[in-house]
C-alpha cells in the first residue's frame, strides 16, 4: 500500500513538474510576440485537461470499458468526416467546405481541426487515448487462447486500429500515426500476441512507413540531411539548425528564463513541437536533464504502478499510457536535438496546444483511475488475508 | 443501428427499438425483395463485426498469482529498460550539442542576430557671442522601403499608408513599388569589353532588352545590358543567344538574373519627413506588422538665420564637408564621431531593446562660438540692405571691430546667398566670406594711416601748413589733382584731412623717406594677412587659408611717384579687414591688436577662449592722440564726412572715394583709373577718444546716386554707430544730441547739460 501511496504521488509530481515546465515556457516562448495570450490559453487548457483527468479518475472502469468501443467509433467517425471534407476540397474547391460544418478549412498542410465554436480540436490526439482505453480493454478481457490466435488477437483489434490509424495517415499526419501505430504495436506485444504475428506486422509497417517516406520527396531529404543542418541553413535545415543554435547557445546552464533570442521569429513552432529548444537555450543542459528525468520518472512510476495492478486491463493501461508519453517524448527530444529526421510532434505536458495536452491528462487519468480502484483492491487484500502490519508485530514483540 | 448496440445488453431498450424498427419495416417492404434480403444480410453481418470487438466480459481471476496474462510485465519492464537506454543516448547527444558545441554553436548564434549600428552625432553648432544659434541641425527621417518585402496581404495597405501619411500619389506610388516588385528596375551587365564584331552581332540580332553601350572602362570597346523583364516571356531564348554569341554559359547567366532578382532593393519614398509623420508610419507599421519599411533618422545642416552671416558661416557639400567659411575653417573640428551600438535582433530584423550594447558613444563636434554679436548684426545688416537698396552697388562690406580687443563684432557682406537654399549658390565668388578675400585700392581712408605714419617719424604739428598747388600738382612728371573743383592754397594738416587733399597729403608723405613709410605701412600690417580667425590662449591658432595678403608694392617696385601715390592709397591694395585692423591702432592709443572673429570652442564640455593678442604698435600713443584730433575734424561742418556724423559723439572718421583701377588687356597701358566706378568707402571709430568700436563701410561701384564715400557710405556709418552705441548703451559724450526743441524751452538745461 506504502509502494502503491508513494507512486500515485510520484506520478502526481511529476506531471505536475512537467505542466509547470511547459506553462512556464509557453509564457516564455510567445510573451516576446503575442504577449499573455497564448499563456492563459494554454492555462485554460489545463484547467479543462486537469478537470478531465479527475473526471476519468473517478468514473467507473467498466463503464469507460463499455463505452471504449463507441469512443473508438466517434474518432474514426470525427477522422473519416476531416478526411471526406479534405477530399471535396481537393475535387472541387475552396467553397465545399460550407457543405462540412464544424471544418474550418486547410491547417499547418492538412485537414486535422475540428472547430467548435472557440475551440479547436484535434481528433488525432484524442485517437490515442481512444486506443489505449480500447485495445487495454479488449486484451485484458480476452484469455490467453483467444489473444494467441490470429484472428482474436491480431485481425480484430488490428482492423480496429488500422481504420484510426488509416484516417490519421490520410489527414497527413505522419509522425502522429507513426507515434500511434507504435502504441498499438507495444500494447499487442505486451498483451502478448505471438511474435510471428507481431513482427508480420512490424514488417508491414515498416514497409509501409518506408513507401510513406520515399514517395515524398520532402520526406525523404529530410531523413538524409537531418544529422547536419549547418549544411541546409536556409533549406530543408533550417528549422533544425536554429533548434541547434539555441540549444547550442544555452550550455550547461543555460541564458535565464526568458532571455532566448532564438525564440523571436527565428526558430519556427518554438512554442509547440520545439519548445524543449527554447527550453535548452534558457535552461541550459540542466533544464532538459531535468525535463528527461521527469519523463523518464513517469515511465518508472508507470511500470510501478502496473506492477501492482490486479486488473490486467488496468495494466495494459498504466503500460500503454507510459510508453505513450515516454516514446512521444523520446522523439520529439531527438527530433529537436537533431538525434533523428524531423517531424511535427509535440512534447507531452510542455507544448501548446488544446488537444494534446487534454489528450494526454485523459490518458493520465487512466493511469490515476488504476491506481484508485487498485489501492482499494490491495487494501480489501490487506484486510482480507490479515496481515498483521509490522507496527503490530513490534508492539507485540515489546513485552517479551 | 449503432444506436441498438450501444446498449446491447439492455434488452428493454433493444426490445423498443426493434419494435420501432418494425414499424418503419412498411416501407422497406415495399421495396423488392432480393434488396431487402441482401440489406437485412448485411445488416447482421455487420452486428456480428461489430459484437466482435467487444469485451466478452468474462471476469478474469483477480488475484495475480493465478492470472493469466503475467507475461505482461516482465515484456514492458523490458521496453521500459529500452527506453530509459535510448533516453540516455539522448541525453548524451544533446550533451554533446549543448555541452561540448556550446562555444561554437554560441558564436553561430550570435553571428546570427547579433548586429553593430551607427549612432548618428551631430556636426558642431555655430553661435554667436551670447550663444544664440548660427548653424545647427535638424533631425529628418528619410524613408524607405523594400517593396519586395511587404507582406503581401498588406501590400495595399502599406501602399495607401504611405501615400496617405506622406501626401504622396497612391498610383504613382504603387507603380513604384510594383515596378520593383516585378524587377523592372533591374538591369544586369551581362559583359564589358565586347569587341565590335560580337557587338554588332548583338546589335543585329535585335534581342528585347539587350543594349550594347560604350564601355566605360575601355574606349573602342563595348559592354552588353540585359534588362530580364523587358525580354518577357523570351527571357530564355535572349539569354541561350547572348550565351552563344558571347561565348559564356548560359546556366552563369541565369544564375547572375537570379542573384538581381534576389537583391535587396530598396527605394527612398521620402527624404526629410517631420518626426511625427515618420512617428505615426511606424506606430502603424509597428500595430499592424508591417515589413519592408524603413524609417532611418538624419541630421541636416540648417542655418536658422538664412541670409545672415552665410558667407562668414559658408556652409556644407551634400556630404557634410564644410565648403567655406567658418564650415571650412573647423570642418575638421566639427566633424561628430559616430557612436557604435552592438544590438542583438529578432527573426524579423527588429532590435531587442534590452540587448542594446553602447560600445561608444557618440561624439558631437565641437562647437563654435563666434565673437559676433547676433544683435549688432542685425543693425549692420539691416542698414547694408537699405544701403544697397539706395545705390545698387556691386559689393559691399560692413565691418566692426572692438579696437581694444580686436574681436569682430559684426560683419556685413553684399552680395550674398542663402545656405539653405543651394539655387543662391551660383556665383562662386559670392560664396566665401570675401570680406577677408577682396583686394580693393583703398583711397583716401589710407591718408588717415599714412599722416600717422609720417607723424610718427617726423615731429609734424596738426597746425603745421601744407600748400596745396590750387588743385593740381605736378611731381615725377605726372599730374596729380585733388578732388574735382578743389583749389586749396596753404592748408594746416588738420585741414588735409578734413577736407581729404591729396596733394597736401602726398607732400606730408615727402616729409620722411620711402623706406621709413614702407616700414611703417608693414608696421600697420598691409601686405600681410591679418590672419583673422581663432587664437587660443594656448595651442595652435586657425586662420582662413584662403584669406588676402593685399598687396603693399616691395620697395624695389616703387616708382619715383609711389611716395605720393600709394598714401593717398592709390598702387596699394588691401583688404577692408586690413584697414579695419590698422585703424583699430589709432583707436587703441596706437596699439594694433590682433582681428579674431572666434570667442571660444567647446568641444564635450571643455571650452578653449580665444585670448585678445597684441600684434604690435605700429605708432606711440601721443601720434595716435593727434590723428584722432584730425580725424574728428572730418565729420564736423565742411568736413567730406558730415553725414557720417553721430550726434551726441564724436567721431573720428575718415571718408574714402577711390577709382577702381580697370586693367583692359585691349589698352597698350596696363590700365587706367575709371571714371564712372569708384570705391565709396568711410572708416571711423565712435566714441572718439574711448572707442567702442572700429567701424568700416565700404561700397565697390556704387550705382545709383553719388559716388563719394561721405555721402554713399557716411549715413550708413551714422545710422549703424547710432543704433550700436543705443544697444550697447553708451551714454553721450557731447551736448549736441540734446533736441533744439528742448533748447528753446527750458534754456537752462539747454546749456548745462
Amino acid at each position: 500500500m506504502g509502494l502503491s501511496r508513494s507512486l500515485t504521488c510520484v506520478l502526481l509530481v511529476t506531471v505536475a513538474g512537467l505542466l509547470c515546465f511547459g506553462l512556464v515556457m509557453v509564457y516564455s516562448t510567445t510573451f516576446a510576440q503575442d504577449g499573455t495570450k497564448y499563456f492563459y490559453r494554454q492555462m485554460q487548457w489545463m484547467g479543462i485537461g486537469v478537470a478531465g483527468m479527475v473526471a476519468v479518475t473517478l468514473m467507473p472502469r467498466e463503464w469507460l470499458s463499455r463505452w471504449s468501443r463507441v469512443i473508438l467509433l466517434l474518432i474514426v467517425a470525427a477522422l473519416a468526416y476531416l478526411f471526406l471534407a479534405h477530399v471535396a476540397v481537393k475535387l472541387f474547391s475552396k467553397p465545399a467546405l460550407r457543405f462540412f460544418p464544424l471544418v474550418p478549412g486547410r491547417i499547418k498542410g492538412g485537414f486535422r481541426w475540428l472547430r467548435l465554436g472557440q475551440i479547436s480540436i484535434q481528433p488525432s490526439e484524442f485517437a490515442k487515448f481512444g486506443l489505449i482505453l480500447y485495445l487495454a480493454t479488449y486484451y485484458g478481457t480476452r484469455s490467453r487462447e483467444t489473444i494467441e490466435t490470429w484472428k482474436g488477437g491480431v485481425l480484430i483489434p488490428g482492423l480496429a486500429s488500422a481504420m484510426v490509424l488509416g484516417f490519421i495517415f490520410l489527414g497527413k499526419d505522419l509522425s502522429s500515426t507513426v507515434i500511434t501505430a507504435s502504441v498499438v504495436l507495444v500494447m499487442m506485444f505486451l498483451a502478448g500476441v505471438r511474435m510471428r504475428f507481431l513482427l508480420s506486422l512490424v514488417l508491414l509497417g515498416a514497409v509501409a512507413g518506408t513507401a510513406a517516406i520515399a514517395l515524398n520527396p520532402e520526406r525523404v531529404t529530410r531523413v538524409v540531411s537531418y544529422r547536419h543542418p549547418e549544411l541546409r541553413k536556409q533549406g530543408d535545415g533550417y528549422q533544425l539548425w536554429h533548434s541547434h543554435l539555441a540549444m547550442g547557445s544555452g550550455g550547461f546552464r543555460g541564458r535565464g528564463v526568458t532571455r532566448s533570442i532564438m525564440k523571436r521569429v527565428y526558430l519556427p513552432e518554438a512554442h509547440t513541437d520545439f519548445i524543449l529548444a527554447v527550453l535548452g537555450e534558457e535552461m541550459g543542459y540542466l533544464g532538459v536533464l531535468a525535463v528527461l528525468g521527469l519523463y523518464v520518472l513517469f515511465l518508472v512510476s508507470t511500470v510501478g504502478i502496473a506492477h501492482l495492478c490486479r486488473d490486467p486491463v488496468d495494466m495494459l493501461i498504466c503500460m500503454g499510457v507510459g510508453f505513450l508519453v515516454a516514446f512521444q517524448a523520446l522523439v520529439n527530444i531527438s527530433v529537436v536535438s537533431g538525434w533523428c529526421p524531423t517531424t511535427g510532434l509535440t512534447a507531452p505536458f510542455l507544448s501548446y496546444g488544446g488537444s494534446s495536452i487534454i489528450s494526454i491528462l485523459l490518458c493520465v487519468g487512466l493511469v490515476f483511475n488504476a491506481c484508485r480502484r487498485n489501492l482499494a483492491a490491495i487494501h480489501q487484500e490487506m484486510l482480507d488475508t490479515k496481515v498483521i502490519p509490522t507496527y503490530k508485530v513490534f508492539h507485540l514483540a515489546r513485552p517479551e | 443501428m449503432s444506436s441498438a448496440s450501444e446498449q446491447p445488453k439492455q434488452q428493454p431498450l433493444w426490445l423498443r427499438l426493434r419494435a420501432a424498427a418494425r414499424r418503419v419495416q412498411a416501407p422497406v417492404a415495399a421495396l423488392p425483395a432480393p434488396v431487402v434480403r441482401i440489406g437485412r444480410l448485411l445488416g447482421q453481418r455487420l452486428l456480428r463485426f461489430w459484437r466482435q470487438f467487444a469485451p466478452d466480459g468474462k471476469q478474469l481471476p483477480q488475484n495475480r498469482g493465478e492470472s493469466t496474462n503475467f507475461a505482461p510485465l516482465a515484456r514492458y519492464a523490458c521496453l521500459a529498460v529500452v527506453l530509459v537506454l535510448l533516453f540516455g543516448g539522448v541525453a548524451r547527444h544533446i550533451y554533446n550539442l549543448q555541452v561540448t558545441r556550446h562555444q561554437e554553436l554560441y558564436l553561430e548564434a550570435q553571428k546570427l542576430y547579433t548586429r553593430m549600428a551607427v549612432k548618428q552625432a551631430q556636426r558642431g553648432k555655430i553661435y554667436d557671442l551670447a550663444g544664440n544659434l548660427l548653424a545647427g541641425n535638424i533631425a529628418i527621417q528619410n524613408i524607405y522601403a523594400e517593396p519586395k518585402r511587404f507582406n503581401k496581404k498588406h501590400y495595399h495597405a502599406i501602399t495607401k499608408l504611405l501615400a496617405d501619411t506622406l501626401q504622396l500619389d497612391y498610383n504613382e506610388l504603387d507603380r513604384r513599388f510594383q515596378a520593383i516588385q516585378r524587377h523592372e528596375h533591374i538591369k544586369i551587365c551581362i559583359k564589358d569589353f565586347v569587341d565590335t564584331q560580337a557587338a554588332h552581332h548583338i546589335v543585329n540580332a535585335a534581342l528585347p532588352g539587350v543594349t550594347v553601350e560604350c564601355s566605360q572602362k575601355a574606349s573602342g570597346l563595348f559592354r552588353v545590358i540585359f534588362r530580364p523583364t523587358q525580354a518577357g516571356r523570351q527571357r530564355q531564348d535572349v539569354v541561350n543567344i547572348l550565351a552563344r554569341i558571347l561565348d559564356l554559359s548560359a546556366e552563369d547567366i541565369d544564375n547572375q538574373i537570379l542573384r538581381a532578382f534576389n537583391r535587396p532593393s530598396e527605394i527612398v519614398v521620402k527624404r526629410h519627413v517631420d518626426y511625427s509623420v515618420a512617428h505615426k508610419i511606424k506606430k502603424v507599421a509597428e500595430k499592424n506588422q508591417y515589413s519592408g519599411i524603413r524609417i532611418e533618422e538624419e541630421y541636416l545642416r540648417n542655418y536658422p538665420h538664412d541670409r545672415q552671416l552665410a558667407n562668414l558661416i559658408g556652409f556644407l557639400d551634400n556630404n557634410g564637408k564644410g565648403v567655406s567659411g567658418i564650415e571650412a575653417l573647423f570642418d575638421a573640428h566639427m566633424q561628430p564621431t559616430p557612436g557604435k551600438i552592438q544590438f542583438e535582433r529578432d527573426g524579423s530584423n527588429r532590435m531587442i531593446p534590452q540587448s542594446v550594447i553602447t560600445m561608444s558613444e557618440p561624439e558631437n563636434g565641437t562647437d563654435v562660438y563666434l565673437t559676433i554679436a547676433l544683435p549688432i548684426q542685425q543693425i549692420v545688416d539691416e542698414e547694408l540692405t537699405r544701403l544697397v537698396a539706395l545705390h545698387e552697388p556691386k559689393r559691399a562690406y560692413v565691418i566692426m571691430m572692438n579696437p581694444k580687443t580686436g574681436a569682430i563684432m559684426a560683419l556685413g557682406h553684399y552680395p550674398s546667398f542663402n545656405p539653405n537654399d543651394r539655387s543662391t549658390m551660383t556665383d562662386g565668388a559670392i560664396i566665401q566670406p570675401h570680406a577677408f578675400m577682396m583686394g580693393f585700392e583703398p583711397g583716401s581712408i589710407m591718408k588717415g594711416i599714412s599722416i600717422a605714419a609720417v607723424m610718427e617719424q617726423r615731429p609734424i604739428g596738426l597746425e603745421d601748413t601744407f600748400y596745396c598747388e590750387r588743385g593740381t600738382w605736378y611731381y615725377g612728371g605726372r599730374p596729380l589733382h585733388d578732388s574735382s573743383g578743389s583749389r586749396f592754397e596753404n592748408m594746416t594738416v588738420l585741414e588735409i584731412v578734413k577736407k581729404s587733399s591729396n596733394i597736401g597729403t602726398a607732400k606730408i608723405a615727402l616729409e620722411i623717406e620711402e623706406k621709413d613709410l614702407y616700414q611703417h605701412l608693414l608696421d600697420f600690417g598691409f601686405g600681410r594677412r591679418t590672419g583673422v580667425g581663432f587664437i587660443p590662449a594656448n595651442g595652435d591658432p586657425v586662420f582662413f587659408r584662403n584669406e588676402a595678403h593685399g598687396r603693399l608694392p616691395g620697395l624695389e617696385q616703387w616708382s619715383k611717384v609711389s611716395i605720393t601715390r600709394i598714401p593717398i592709397g592709390q598702387g596699394i591694395l588691401c583688404t577692408p579687414l586690413q584697414m579695419v585692423q590698422a585703424y583699430g591702432a589709432l583707436a587703441n592709443h596706437g596699439i594694433m591688436m590682433q582681428p579674431y572673429i572666434i570667442a571660444k570652442t567647446v568641444t564635450g564640455g571643455v571650452s578653449r577662449f580665444s585670448s585678445p593678442l597684441v600684434k604690435g604698435q605700429p605708432i606711440q600713443p601721443e601720434t595716435a592722440r593727434k590723428m584722432t584730433q584730425a580725424l574728428k575734424e572730418v565729420t564736423t561742418k565742411g568736413g567730406t564726412g558730415t553725414r557720417a556724423a553721430v550726434p551726441g559723439f564724436e567721431v573720428a572718421g575718415k571718408t574714402g572715394t577711390a577709382q577702381k583701377w580697370i586693367s583692359d588687356p585691349s589698352l597698350k597701358a596696363k590700365g587706367y583709373y575709371s571714371h564712372r566706378e569708384y570705391v565709396a568707402s568711410f572708416i571711423g571709430y565712435v566714441p572718439a577718444d574711448n572707442p567702442e568700436f572700429v567701424l568700416l563701410v565700404a561700397v565697390d561701384s556704387p550705382s545709383t546716386g553719388a559716388h563719394y564715400g561721405g555721402t554713399v557710405a557716411g549715413p550708413t556709418f551714422s545710422r549703424v554707430s547710432v543704433r550700436t552705441l543705443c544697444f550697447l548703451q553708451i551714454p553721450p559724450t557731447t551736448d549736441a544730441l540734446t533736441p533744439p526743441a528742448m533748447t528753446a524751452s527750458t534754456g537752462t538745461a539747454a546749456t548745462n547739460p
